[in-house]
């Protein structure tokens, strides 16, 4: 008897998701600014997973080529060449591959830990609430840039050190996000229904807390990666991020300065990267925004 | 109202002192030995130790922090490790600097964020529209410090209008607070836009047009304040991002503010130092953040009746 | 009967069509619907969520949201003249001051930053070119008028439970003593003795006032309180339309049958509830003919065609139904009941 119960609820579960998630794709795809962020965010991802293939790490991209240096955009450097006369469009990808490396492994951090931090909190209530939003009141007190900033200025600059600074800087952030999320489901009726039948808490929280997070927190994190690449080229444009010879778009910003007068492409290229990235990830995010939002129905 | 007034700025002080705590404890997490630093390489070990039992550095780091608190509260913030001289001193000499061009660069963006965000919405899916937020999303993806540089290169270097460094002229302030205050004006008509359109499809302005009033009038009497509510938020949690901009647009402009103290402080390890800008940067962003509390009260009755 | 001029009537509309157009489809909200209302009189629009009744509303104050919504064509006569000819500012000069309406949810129907007595004062003020003060003065009048002390007037609307907030809205809607006021389901968002409190606020309004009504509701026991006449409507048209009486007591059409069967008999508590069988048409996709007859017990061959006319049992009351022809609808019934 209980066991076709759980069928049937489970079909049901089933069912609503898929064609939540197809309605959702479809409202997706009608929106034609979000099809290009899209179709951008694809093509970088190819990029970055390629950036090996296309240009050699070590022969092309942070071997130095005297020579041939602060060369302008041509047909054989269609970005020009730097100051130790590498390939710009090279550094630019493998640049590419660091930044958004760098950003996706601090994002999904922040938000598997601020998950796991939103949904105790909004769950259980109480002190336990009261004690993890306290926390994470103070930290978002400080600027997330600086607090970054603070981060990688204690523990001294390196990559490891960096991602380390941006995963702590966004999690209070997912964790406000994820216990919203939760706060809005814990108390509908359908929780009740599920205890009812029998369900326990680990079981609420996987089944039907986590799926209702789901909107608001793909959105945040779309956008999260592309403050992350941002500041990520801050802090590596101030010489706190990614060390050299190791591309990085900030860095190459900032070593570009010494030649902005004459060589102004040094500058104009990698920004180009970074904006044309972002921009991407922001009509991606604006697009899911608008195709998640459920008043739009 | 005083009475909200009293318990904003009540609850901001708990906040205060966590975020100085934590700023402590990171900062203590930084390798090296500041008694070594001070007394140079020649210092034998006898010299560094007594040296760390002086400054204290021996002590549990909870002790260490109360202590820089009590110093911290009567305006003694150490000694910097570079010139000896204290840091309290450095920092407020810098401090106004960032806040001119803070300031500078936020009215800029808010004076015209809001009316064209208002415009946008008001002629949604138009020409104006569409063509407006093209160029906030473009402002907004850009990177503070490469927009900087841009504008260097073609106001400062080709043209020759504006310097491109330091703070001599009345003009120099003129790149630096467009670097940043161009990014947040997109960001704030954004806001502003999208706000409004939320508040277009109350129900209140449909009470307020059947009263016969001219579509001008709602927007003005009725529309305007209420979209003004989420719009304070986000200029609010925009200043934090204006911080963090300014710290680096006041590297590319050599801006002598705050920021670019603190960065040649990390640069040369001088944690007093570092320590005191970022504490400085942190009590702003709070009193700020109270500031657009209270001013989202103002505007927010409900919320007001929530303290009364 | 047609040199009845319409100055005498409040309300006249004619063959009024109004459609959504959005990009899914064509929605057809009103399709050629016709209403009369006499001075002084009360007309209740009846009908289920999604017949037309809120368009049909809008439509007067001419406050359908454009784009996507589009008066197609048809006339709406306010004491005889035609508003769907006037200019935006004359309707301005109309909206508040000869026309008013009351919405169904006064939960978000007041703005919630400004007290209540300026939110009166305001259209007080714009219409009868008092100075600030006096607006004032007259708007907390308006207050003690619809049973809210007048010192309240400088409380904000979150202040008020929900049926205060709907006093307040009346009084907004008859401060400067409109010809006609429009109220669509002003009881619905509220608790049952509410209700009646309401009602009775707005039957005492009217007796003072002289008003006009029509009352736009889904209730078929708030129309027996307070209409004087009663138009159903289905799908965007009147499918009947009668006095109380009339309607009450001779119903005519299938689909008015269906709504009273609807109520649950009090008397009888052992009897099935009667419900319509399906569901409202879809209005970007009506059916052809007339377009009830896919739920309709009595559904004949013609009916799946061909739009049924106007057929008058008496001066008032006419049935949209090919049951009926002038012969039968005066004689017996042809409903089963």
């Amino acid at each position: 008897m209980s066991k076709t119960k759980e069928e049937v609820l489970q079909k049901t579960k089933k069912y609503k998701k898929r064609s939540q998630t197809v309605e959702v794709w479809h409202r997706l795809l009608r929106n034609k600014a979000a099809i290009i962020g899209l179709v951008i965010v694809i093509l970088l991802f190819l990029m970055v997973i390629f950036a090996d293939v296309l240009y050699d790490f070590n022969d092309v991209v942070i071997k130095q080529n005297i020579p041939e240096r602060l060369q302008g955009p041509s047909v054989k450097h269609p970005f020009g060449t730097d100051e130790f006369g590498r390939d710009l469009l090279a550094r630019i990808v493998h640049g590419g591959r660091m930044s958004i490396s760098i950003s996706f492994i601090s994002v999904a951090t922040s938000l598997f830990v601020g998950a796991i931090l939103g949904a105790l909190a909004g769950y259980f209530g109480g002190r336990i609430d009261m004690v993890i939003m306290r926390v994470m009141d103070v930290f978002l007190a400080i600027p997330p840039t600086l607090l970054a900033i603070t981060i990688v200025a204690a523990l001294g600059p390196s990559t490891v050190n960096l991602i380390i600074a941006l995963a702590v800087s966004n999690i209070p952030l997912f964790s406000r996000i994820v216990r919203g999320s939760v706060l809005m489901v814990r108390d509908r009726e359908f929780i009740e229904s599920a205890r009812a039948v029998g369900a326990n808490d680990f079981t609420i929280i996987f089944d039907h807390i986590i799926p209702n997070s789901f909107a608001p927190v793909l959105v945040q994190t779309t956008l999260s990666v592309a403050i992350v690449i941002l500041t990520t080229a801050g802090l590596s444009f101030l010489g706190l991020g990614v060390q050299p010879p190791t591309p990085e778009w900030g860095f190459m910003l900032s070593s570009g300065r010494n030649y902005i007068r004459d060589h102004g492409y040094m500058t104009i290229f990698p920004g180009l990267a970074i904006m044309v990235t972002i921009l991407s990830l922001n009509l991606l995010g604006d697009g899911l925004r608008d195709a998640l939002d459920p008043r739009l129905k | 109202m005083w009475k909200f007034i009293f318990k904003r700025i009540l609850s901001l002080i708990p906040v205060l002192i966590g975020v100085t705590l934590i700023v402590f404890l990171i900062m203590s997490l930084a390798p090296g030995d500041p008694a070594k630093v001070i007394l140079g390489l020649e210092a034998s070990e006898e010299q560094i130790e007594k040296l760390r039992e002086e400054m204290g550095l021996n002590d549990p780091v909870m002790v260490q922090y109360v202590r820089y608190m009590k110093n911290l509260v009567q305006g003694d913030m150490g000694l910097s490790y570079k010139t000896k001289r204290p840091v309290t001193e450095e920092v407020w000499a810098r401090f106004p600097h960032t806040v001119a061009l803070s300031l500078t660069a936020m009215g800029f963006a808010v004076l015209f964020a809001i009316p064209l965000g208002i415009i946008a919405a008001i002629k949604q899916n138009t020409f104006v529209d569409g063509f407006s937020m093209f160029l906030a999303l473009l402002g907004v993806s850009m990177p503070v410090f490469w927009f900087g540089l841009i504008l260097i290169l073609v106001f400062s270097l080709k043209l020759g209008w504006f310097p491109s460094s330091g703070s001599d002229t009345a003009k120099s302030i003129v790149l630096p607070s467009i670097a940043i205050g161009f990014i947040q004006m997109a960001a704030v008509a954004r806001i502003t836009r999208s706000s409004m359109l939320e508040v277009i499809r109350q129900d209140y302005i449909r009470t307020a047009r059947s009263k016969g009033l001219s579509f001008g009038a709602v927007i003005r009497k009725h529309a305007l304040k209420n979209s003004l509510i989420p719009t304070v938020t986000v200029i609010g949690l925009q200043f934090g991002m204006l911080l963090g901009g300014a710290v680096i647009v006041e590297s590319v402009f050599a801006w002598p503010g705050l920021g670019r103290l603190m960065v040649t402080s990390i640069q040369g390890r001088d944690i007093p130092m570092v320590m005191g800008c970022i504490i400085i940067f942190a009590v702003t962003f709070c009193i700020m953040n109270l500031i657009v509390d209270l001013l989202y009260g103002f505007l927010d009755p409900r919320i007001k009746s929530m303290y009364a | 009967m047609k040199d009845q001029n319409t100055v005498t009537n409040a309300l006249e509309i004619n063959d009024l069509v109004v459609e959504y157009r959005t990009e899914d489809g064509i929605v057809q909200a009103v399709n050629n619907l016709d209403m009369k209302l006499e001075k002084g009189k009360t007309l209740g629009l009846v009908g289920e969520t999604g017949a037309g009744k809120t368009t049909t509303g809008l439509s007067i104050l001419r406050l359908i949201p454009d784009p996507p919504g589009v008066i197609v064509s048809g006339e709406i006569y306010l004491n005889g003249k035609n508003l769907l000819l006037a200019t935006e500012k004359a309707m301005e000069k109309i909206r508040g001051k000869q026309v008013s309406m009351i919405f169904q949810d006064p939960m978000t129907s007041l703005n919630p930053v400004t007290v209540v007595e300026d939110q009166i004062a305001e259209v007080i003020e714009l219409h009868e070119n008092l100075s600030k003060s006096k607006s004032l003065e007259k708007a907390r009048n308006m207050l003690e008028l619809v049973g809210i002390p007048g010192e309240r007037g400088k409380e904000y609307p979150h202040q008020f439970s929900g049926g205060m907030k709907q006093r307040v809205v009346i009084a907004i809607a008859l401060a400067c003593n409109p010809l006609l006021l429009i109220a669509d389901e002003p009881t619905t968002a509220l608790d049952v003795t509410i209700q009646a409190q309401v009602l009775e606020l707005m039957k005492e309004l009217r007796e003072t006032y002289d008003t006009s009504m029509l009352m736009i509701t889904h209730d078929l026991g708030v129309v027996s309180e307070i209409c004087d006449t009663v138009s159903v409507i289905y799908a965007g048209r009147i499918v009947e339309h009668g006095t109380l009486e009339d309607i009450f007591e001779h119903t005519g059409h299938p689909y008015t049958e269906g709504l009273f069967n609807s109520l649950p008999n009090l008397e009888d508590r052992q009897s099935k509830l009667k419900p319509i069988k399906g569901l409202m048409p879809d209005p970007s996709n009506l059916p052809a003919g007339c377009p009830f007859h896919p739920r309709c017990n009595y559904a004949l061959e013609i009916c799946k065609s061909a739009a049924p006319p106007k057929v008058y049992r008496n001066e008032n009351h006419y049935i949209r139904c090919h049951l009926y022809d002038e012969v039968n609808v005066k004689t017996g019934k042809v409903l089963k009941g």
